[in-house]
């Protein structure tokens, strides 16, 4: 909606109640996504069903999980990321089979879950949900059992459990957990939104194509169930990209409501699986369900989800200036890099490895790596030496000699010139850090300065 | 040259031989599966170097199988495993650390490369515009009537690549650090020197997955969307180098003794490789260059 069509829904008063000087000032922040409709306690009923309803994004949010860890799917208002962003990143699950009996086997799969966290750019990713999928044996003590596990974990709950009185028998604990509830295909419609609506958990619904997941969506919303995931069930992976595009377009493009919850996408334990619900990650799936804790498997998956869902046009940085690795000394060699995080984030696990303390010298270069700052003139003597000034380097360090990445040694003379330093040519990538530190750490000791000349 | 038709251009390499099948990249009319219809063919392309690469991880020569002292039975090995689509020849013996091959020397490598293997071929350097820029035009000449692709031209060396490329009848790949505009002003260029639009395969410096995909696959999406809204100076096919951006990284790299939390180092290498390039095929490449046999054949049986 424009400013002008919102405005003209307003009271038109300019009291002020708002916050804003005028209704019109409200209309336009309202417009532009900076203001929310509800912030007027005026607004007539009218008003406020077409303003809210106009507010929601077009995939809507959808939330899971106990209380204290709630679990938010969906929000997601566009198509290419570079528009804005993709808000919520996608959530992997594995999957815990639950066979009934065995409770120790289930508790050992939710310990191994847990452990599925991996240490990139800064941030932990990983694995952040567990799917119980039971079998013919499982009882509702095995359901409250495995529940309570993913709460004490930490684990986003996902239940698959078809047999009716089991889930009447332990609605208590769904009501408690809110796990998403798996497999609701048109068969199970209505037994599962009288349990959605009783628990509040929401329902995935299934079928093979867009058209029939769309209609089982309206009926399930006719039902009074609005909280929901879509699930496209049975295809290959080109067949499934092409149904969650198509999901996409029509609740972005056509604002079809019934098209517009989040995705879940299964993948098996296989590398192709993987492979498969990759190509769904990059298209919109905002939950995958994984049959396998192989950390080979899920770490690639886990790196491709912090990849789509980064900002595209916010380069992740870090503060620049010193940064110590491993307690150095002030005579710690000191290399120098950019802030942009993928760049810091390569050069610091290296100096780390090489077990030889020392200094990371941080420029300010606007996000860019090494050879895009350097090709922009963002990364050069004036650069490096205001770097170098900015961190008191000179006071804090006795160290006057830096180490230029390998790629950019076109810039050692001016470097040299502007900072008065001496500049040491270092690796090209950083893998060869480690290598090169030892080397000058051994040069440094008394032998190693001998047999050197 | 038709500024009207909105879509992605066509390059057709290779099939100047008998026998040799050509390979039309590019036309695409949508994004990548943005409807039934739109089901992208994506060539599957595997690189082979001159001379034995020395510090590749061990999982990996154990994929690739053969021999990698001799670039024909490496090349191969990989088309009995794989069946690309083309192959890329890299000529990093030119690389002083290397071989320091001369030019007439490489050109040498190149021709007797391409006396045997009937695909078409992506030609490349060892990654130094300078050398590339004595290298390539000779190369170019000793292939002439193979229509291979040839590279890589930037901003520093395109007017000596383009005119090989036009002189001895090749496609030019163009490459620029993820920037749209770049690109653009490269394609311009480029077309500027004589060799048509229709002969540039695009490069937007792609790097593998957590080392700047985030930022390039968006690129890459914006650049289709300029294609199909018409402009034919962003509307050439695009080629990522997965395989070399992959092998570079530390999660392809660590063995599982190095990195016991991230499990078996060949099952998480190649799926870093194969998921980069499923991503980049969803953004808009035609072209993906793999290093990894296991990698190309896990996106074939996805993709195909």
């Amino acid at each position: 909606m424009t400013g002008l069509e919102i405005y003209a829904l307003l009271p038109q008063t300019n009291c002020k109640d708002c916050g804003k000087p005028t209704c019109l000032a409200f209309a336009l922040g309202i417009a532009s996504g900076q203001e929310v409709a509800s912030d007027c306690p005026h607004l007539s009923d009218e008003a406020k069903d077409v303003l809210l309803e106009s507010s929601l994004p077009p995939v809507l949010r959808v939330t899971a999980g106990p209380e204290a860890a709630p679990l938010e799917l969906g929000g997601e208002k566009e198509i290419y990321r570079h528009e804005s962003k993709f808000v919520q990143p996608t959530v992997l699950a594995v999957s815990v089979p639950v066979e009934g009996g065995d409770q120790a086997e289930v508790t050992s799969r939710v310990e191994e879950i847990k452990a599925l966290t991996f240490e990139r750019i800064g941030e932990e990713i990983g694995v952040t949900a567990a799917a119980f999928m039971c079998g013919q044996g499982a009882t509702a003590e095995d359901v409250r059992h495995g529940l309570q596990l993913a709460e004490d974990a930490g684990l986003a709950p996902l239940l698959l459990c078809t047999d009716a009185d089991v889930l009447a028998e332990c609605e208590d604990a769904l009501k408690r957990s809110k796990p998403v509830l798996l497999g609701v295909d048109e068969s199970r419609l209505d037994a599962f939104t009288k349990l959605g609506k009783q628990t509040e958990a929401p329902l995935t619904l299934v079928a093979p194509e867009v058209d029939g997941l769309v209609k089982l969506a309206d009926s399930a919303k006719e039902a009074g169930c609005e909280n929901l995931l879509l699930e496209v069930s049975g295809c290959g992976a080109l067949d499934l990209v092409t149904n969650l595009t198509a999901l996409r377009r029509r609740a972005v493009e056509d604002g079809d409501r019934s098209a517009g919850y989040p995705l879940l996408t299964k993948a098996g334990s296989e590398p192709l699986d993987i492979l498969r619900a990759a190509a769904a990650l990059c298209r919109y799936a905002g939950l995958v369900i994984v049959d396998s804790t192989d950390p080979a498997l899920l770490f690639p998956l886990a790196a491709l989800v912090q990849s789509i869902y980064a900002d595209p046009q916010a380069p992740a940085t870090v503060e620049a200036g010193l940064h110590a690795v491993g307690d150095p000394g002030p005579d710690a060699p000191v290399l120098v890099t950019t802030d942009f995080a993928l760049t810091y984030y390569s050069v610091e696990p290296e100096v780390e490895a090489a077990k030889v303390p020392a200094w990371i010298l941080v420029t300010d270069s606007e996000g860019q790596s090494v050879l895009t700052a350097w090709a922009a003139g963002q990364f050069e003597g004036s650069t490096i030496a205001k770097a170098i000034n900015e961190s008191k380097a000179e006071e804090r360090l006795e160290t006057r000699e830096l180490v230029l990445p390998g790629q950019v040694a076109v810039i050692q003379g001016d470097v040299e010139d502007e900072t008065g330093w001496s500049v040491r040519v270092g690796p090209r990538e950083a893998t060869g850090i480690p290598g090169f530190l030892r080397e000058l750490a051994e040069a440094k000791t008394p032998e190693g300065s001998a047999s050197d000349g | 040259m038709s500024a009207s038709t909105k879509q992605e251009l066509t390059v057709t390499i290779g099939g100047a031989d008998d026998g040799e099948q050509p390979l039309t990249l590019g036309g695409a009319a949508d994004i990548p599966l943005g409807s039934p219809e739109e089901r992208p063919d994506v060539a599957v392309c595997m690189e082979v170097w001159d001379t034995a690469p020395g510090d590749w991880p061990g999982c990996l020569t154990e994929d690739i199988g053969g021999s990698l002292d001799d670039p024909v039975e490496w090349a191969k090995a990989l088309i009995d495993k794989v069946d690309p689509d083309a192959i890329c020849l890299r000529l990093a013996g030119s690389d002083p650390a290397l071989e320091g091959r001369s030019p007439e020397e490489c050109a040498e490598v190149a021709k007797r490369f391409a006396g045997e293997i009937d695909l078409p071929l992506v030609v490349v350097g060892d990654g130094s515009a300078d050398r590339e820029t004595e290298v390539i035009p000779v190369v170019a000449e000793a292939l002439a009537g193979r229509r291979c692709l040839i590279g890589t031209a930037e901003e520093r060396n395109y007017r000596t690549l383009a005119t090989a490329a036009q002189a001895f009848d090749h496609c030019l790949l163009a490459e620029t650090p993820i920037d749209m505009n770049l690109a653009k002003q490269l394609n311009i260029l480029i077309e500027d020197t004589g060799l048509p639009l229709d002969r540039i395969v695009m490069h937007h410096l792609t790097s593998g997955l957590g080392y700047g995909l985030e930022y390039t696959y968006s690129i890459m999406e914006r650049s289709r969307q300029a294609a199909l809204r018409g402009d034919d100076k962003l509307a050439q096919p695009m080629a990522v180098f997965i395989g070399p951006e992959t092998w570079r990284t530390k999660e392809a790299r660590a063995s599982a003794d190095d990195q016991p939390e991230w499990g078996d180092q060949s099952t998480r290498a190649t799926l870093w490789e194969s998921v980069a390039a499923a991503a980049y095929a969803l953004a808009g490449a035609s072209l993906l260059v793999f290093r990894s046999p296991s990698a190309a054949c896990q996106f074939r049986q996805v993709w195909d």
